[in-house]
């Protein structure tokens, strides 16, 4: 375990350790002191090497400046989470933008194929389709259904209740 | 931008983040990671270690106090960087001005770094245990196997990432990972009993 610590420590030393892994490295490195005069050996090793000179930190250093900030407000800057989302819904939305141009696209071509193939029965039925529409509009038939049936039932159990839901009620 | 320059800015970025919204513990995990470099800088400026050990503290004092301004246009540490020298000159300006009671502008703390009178020194006592633990090193590295002390001086000297070892040593990255790992350990056997009865803080 300290070994591998260590080698850690010595990747992280030459910012060779990812930042997840640097981060519990960091949080182990606060609470334990042995590992600390380890990473200050380590640092006076870089020095002596780079510049053949040594100034390493107190062991205290850390604590002390901890210290002094004690009493220095905390920063509660709003947390920037909106553009991130955006980001995600920008990318779902552009994708699902993509899979229906390139479905309708798919769907255009095969239709074009297909008049192509079959020609004038299919200009047949196109012909046909919106006089049916016309004459019977199923749709408007439902709307003008649920329009008349749009009233409201009152009743003291009840309260407000859609008059159909009601009448099938009483039905059973 | 190198993978390991990469590595360490998403770190800090991170780790700004966390302090900005609150989580004051994260500053330490930035106090961690950069103290031995800013107390270095510090040092170019002002030599005696206790005095720049105060500064540096100042400095980390100053840049937690300037975050809420701090918007990441720089990378933290070039930012940290600015503070800390500005720390440093601005100590040896006051302590020149409580010196020799005369105003001196800004621009002139350049001029002033290098002045032998603004310029701690260490106690000789201090020094001969630096210059034992600094033989102590160089000599183990001496002493390591070849590869090892190649890869190492690669790292350190060189300032090359990982990658562009094991290209220069035609190995792959995580021998040149092992290797660095093992020098280090190698020297730091040697290194730690010469620290256990000598004071290497003071």
């Amino acid at each position: 375990m300290t070994e591998h610590l260590n080698q850690k420590l010595s990747q992280f030393l030459d910012n060779e350790l990812e930042p997840v892994e640097a981060l519990s490295l960091l949080k182990t490195l606060h609470k334990s002191p042995a590992l600390q005069d380890k990473y200050n050996r380590y640092q006076a090793i870089s020095q002596v090497i780079k510049a053949n000179k040594i100034s390493v930190a107190n062991p205290d250093f850390v604590a002390q400046i901890n210290k002094q900030l004690q009493h220095e407000p905390v920063y509660l800057f709003p947390i920037k989470t909106v553009p991130k989302k955006l980001y995600k819904q920008m990318a779902i939305a552009a994708s699902i933008v993509m899979i229906a141009v390139i479905t309708s696209y798919n769907f255009a071509g095969s239709m074009q194929q297909f008049v192509a193939e079959s020609g004038f029965q299919m200009a047949q039925v196109q012909q046909n389709e919106p006089a049916k529409a016309i004459e019977y509009p199923l749709n408007k038939q439902i709307n003008d259904y649920l329009q008349a049936h749009n009233m409201m039932n009152v009743d003291n159990e009840q309260s407000y209740q859609p008059y159909a839901r009601v009448s099938s009620y009483n039905q059973k | 931008m190198t993978r390991d320059t990469k590595y360490s800015e998403q770190l800090d970025e991170e780790l700004v983040l966390r302090v900005q919204r609150g989580d004051k513990s994260a500053y330490d995990f930035l106090v961690i990671k950069y103290q031995h470099r800013i107390i270095q800088l510090v040092n170019r400026y002002i030599k005696d270690p206790s005095e720049a050990q105060d500064v540096a503290q100042e400095a980390f004092i100053k840049a937690y106090r300037a975050l809420a301004d701090f918007r990441g246009e720089a990378a933290f540490f070039t930012w940290l960087y600015r503070i800390a020298i500005n720390t440093a000159k601005n100590y040896l300006l006051s302590r020149s001005r409580r010196s020799a009671n005369y105003q001196v502008d800004i621009q002139d703390a350049e001029a002033l770094e290098n002045a032998p009178q603004l310029q701690g020194l260490e106690t000789p006592e201090r020094e001969l245990l630096n210059q034992e633990i600094i033989d102590a090193i160089n000599a183990s590295i001496e002493e390591l196997p070849e590869d090892m002390r190649t890869a190492i001086v690669l790292r350190e000297f060189e300032g090359m990432s990982y990658e562009e070892i094991a290209e220069a040593m035609d190995c792959p990255v995580g021998t040149v990972r092992s290797r660095i790992f093992r020098a280090r350990e190698a020297i730091d056997n040697k290194l730690n009993p010469l620290l256990e009865h000598g004071d290497f803080y003071d």
